[in-house]
């Protein structure tokens, strides 16, 4: 019954939301079976070595730029998506001027927020996934492999949700301090890009801490399974030797850690949008 | 006058957040495309290599090359959110502008208060449309010395900030969208994911069709036009006969089996491109189907607003 109303309240951009992602993980599914079409049953690898599959470089070209584009979304969409919907439910209740009413008639404030904001996170949460899914099936057909390794993991794991959960908590905090839905959207979305950025540059350099030197030569640079390579760009500069990796065998090791943090920074952004429903006032 | 007084208390919010980006994006440009041309003249000899560098160079020159990377990287980022700024603004800006009146279920009093709905809808339409064209332009301006530095000199295919006209069209575009959406939804929030649903759409629609029509202009040429024409394909030309051979066909075929070079003795290579001499054509090209989208869209919100219901 509550899950309904905090979900009836935020229907428009939920259904609109839901509408971006399922053209967007349509449009991933076309993409996947036009390089399907094309590879067809040759048994091609991502260099198209072996002259079969050279001929087919140039048809497999354009739907690959499509699933980079369409891959490359993920990085704005979650981001956007989630500081929208957080905003709504804190900012829309103050704009709306009906923040009076509601927060009276609830048990406490932090039930009202709990009530609105669960089941929006939860329904953002499963699209985004449905989203992140479709994106590893992108990968795996430009890559022509069961196993992308880390090839573009940060855009068709788990972390697209999580990206998306932050970006929401911050929205509500934002929503919840300036009280109007538009400048709210914009500064949340400036908050959560910063913030995510900001994740990015710790995880980098944590990668770079982690990671171990590989030869050129080294099996596992050959395995066909993509490894991350560390980089920092501070550092001197590509290695004509080798380079700095952390095995494809570690991914989930990388994307849970990676999840952890954003969900801590998550449960934080949370905590702040709580502290503030509870003191302002409506 | 007392139009754009009347934006700014509006959208006041909008409008400070949007000019605060809006400036840092322009600033950074400004001096990092400053910055990058002043690590160019002050060691000139380092910068004169067109093609392959010397190691000789290359080792005297390491740290002029590599302030120069770590300046264009941030430079990069503010390019994007150049490219960016067109679409957040005009939506930002435009879906609110009927959908906030109609939310706050104050439209029907400002329709009935105002001469006439379509004075209204000028009186509130054109402060904004003024504002994205003027931000659009400064944002634009700041951006020409980083756009040289980021083009490698000469601005062609490859660049990552289109000239103003494009980027104005596509303001304006996105302007008109949002106000599209925010009139036939009524809620701002649903508005602005609907403007860019459509915006996303018809980027992608756009690019398929520019590169389908660039690729059907593209002409065989012996050389490469530098870095600024745009490639589609390469290929082989017989000498003796003229015939031209798409390179992958090629590969493809027993021809090549064992073959050590390419191209072959007798044949010479060849690249279907368009010269970045044609870049502003197909500039002006981009931003007149995008006008066009514009003013259908503009004339769409035009009819949608007078015949809604408040």
């Amino acid at each position: 019954m509550h899950a309904r109303v905090g979900l009836a309240m935020e229907r428009g951009s939920l259904l609109w939301g839901s509408v971006l992602i399922a053209l967007l993980s349509a449009g991933m599914l076309v993409t996947v079976v036009g390089m399907l079409v094309v590879v067809g049953d040759l048994g091609c690898s991502a260099d198209f070595i072996g002259s079969r599959c050279a001929g087919l470089v140039e048809q497999f070209a354009p739907w690959e730029n499509i699933a980079q584009g369409l891959t490359g979304l993920l990085w704005v969409l979650p981001t956007g998506l989630g500081a929208l919907l957080g905003v709504g439910i804190t900012a829309g209740e103050i704009e709306r001027r009906s923040a009076q009413v509601s927060w009276t008639l609830a048990a406490s404030r932090t039930r009202w927020l709990l009530v609105r904001a669960v089941p929006v996170a939860l329904a953002l949460f499963l699209i985004l996934t449905v989203a992140a899914g479709f994106a590893e099936m992108v990968a795996r057909g430009r890559l022509m492999t069961d196993d992308a390794g880390f090839h573009d993991y940060q855009l068709r794991s788990l972390l697209v949700p999580a990206r998306g959960l932050l970006a929401f908590t911050i929205g509500l905090g934002v929503g919840a301090v300036i009280g109007r839905s538009m400048p709210a959207l914009l500064v949340a979305v400036v908050f959560s890009a910063a913030s995510t950025y900001g994740l990015l540059v710790l995880i980098d350099a944590w990668h770079l801490a982690a990671a171990f030197f590989v030869r050129m030569d080294d099996p596992l640079l050959n395995s066909g399974i993509y490894p991350l390579v560390a980089s920092s760009s501070a550092g001197p500069g590509p290695d004509p030797h080798g380079h700095l990796l952390i095995p494809a065998s570690e991914y989930w090791v990388w994307v849970l850690r990676e999840g952890g943090l954003l969900t801590l920074a998550s449960l934080g952004a949370a905590l702040i949008a709580l502290g503030v429903v509870q003191r302002r006032s409506p | 006058m007392g139009a754009l007084r009347m934006a700014w208390k509006l959208q006041r919010w909008e409008i400070t957040t949007l000019a605060l980006v809006g400036a840092a994006i322009a600033v950074t440009m400004l001096v990092v495309g400053w910055r990058m041309e002043s690590i160019q003249a002050s060691a000139p000899h380092c910068w004169s290599y067109v093609d392959a560098v010397p190691q000789s160079v290359v080792n005297e020159c390491a740290a002029s090359f590599e302030e120069h990377s770590a300046a264009s990287t941030i430079g990069s980022m503010a390019g994007a959110g150049a490219v960016l700024l067109p679409f957040v603004l005009g939506v930002v800006l435009g879906a609110p502008v009927v959908a906030r009146e109609i939310e706050s279920r104050t439209a029907s009093m400002a329709w009935s208060v105002s001469r006439s709905r379509g004075r209204w809808l000028g009186f509130r339409t054109l402060p904004i449309l003024a504002i994205v064209v003027f931000a659009i332009v400064v944002i634009g301006l700041s951006s020409l010395t980083l756009q040289r530095q980021l083009a490698g000199g000469e601005v062609g295919f490859g660049s990552l900030i289109p000239p103003i006209p494009l980027l104005v069209a596509r303001g304006l575009l996105a302007l008109a969208v949002g106000l599209v959406a925010g009139t036939v939804l009524g809620r701002t929030l649903p508005a602005v994911l609907v403007s860019a649903l459509v915006l996303i759409a018809l980027s992608i629609g756009l690019s398929l069709g520019l590169d389908a029509w660039m690729a059907g202009e593209a002409k065989p040429m012996d050389q490469l036009d530098g870095t600024t024409s745009k490639v589609y394909q390469s290929g082989l030309r017989d000498d003796a006969t003229g015939e031209l051979i798409n390179l992958d066909e090629f590969l493809a075929s027993e021809d090549a089996d064992g073959m050590l070079e390419i191209p072959p003795p007798g044949m010479t290579m060849v690249h279907w491109q368009i010269p970045g001499s044609e870049y502003p054509v197909w500039m002006a090209r981009e931003a007149g189907v995008i006008g066009g989208l514009a003013i259908v869209a503009g004339v769409a919100f035009v009819l949608t607003a007078l015949r809604r219901r408040p």
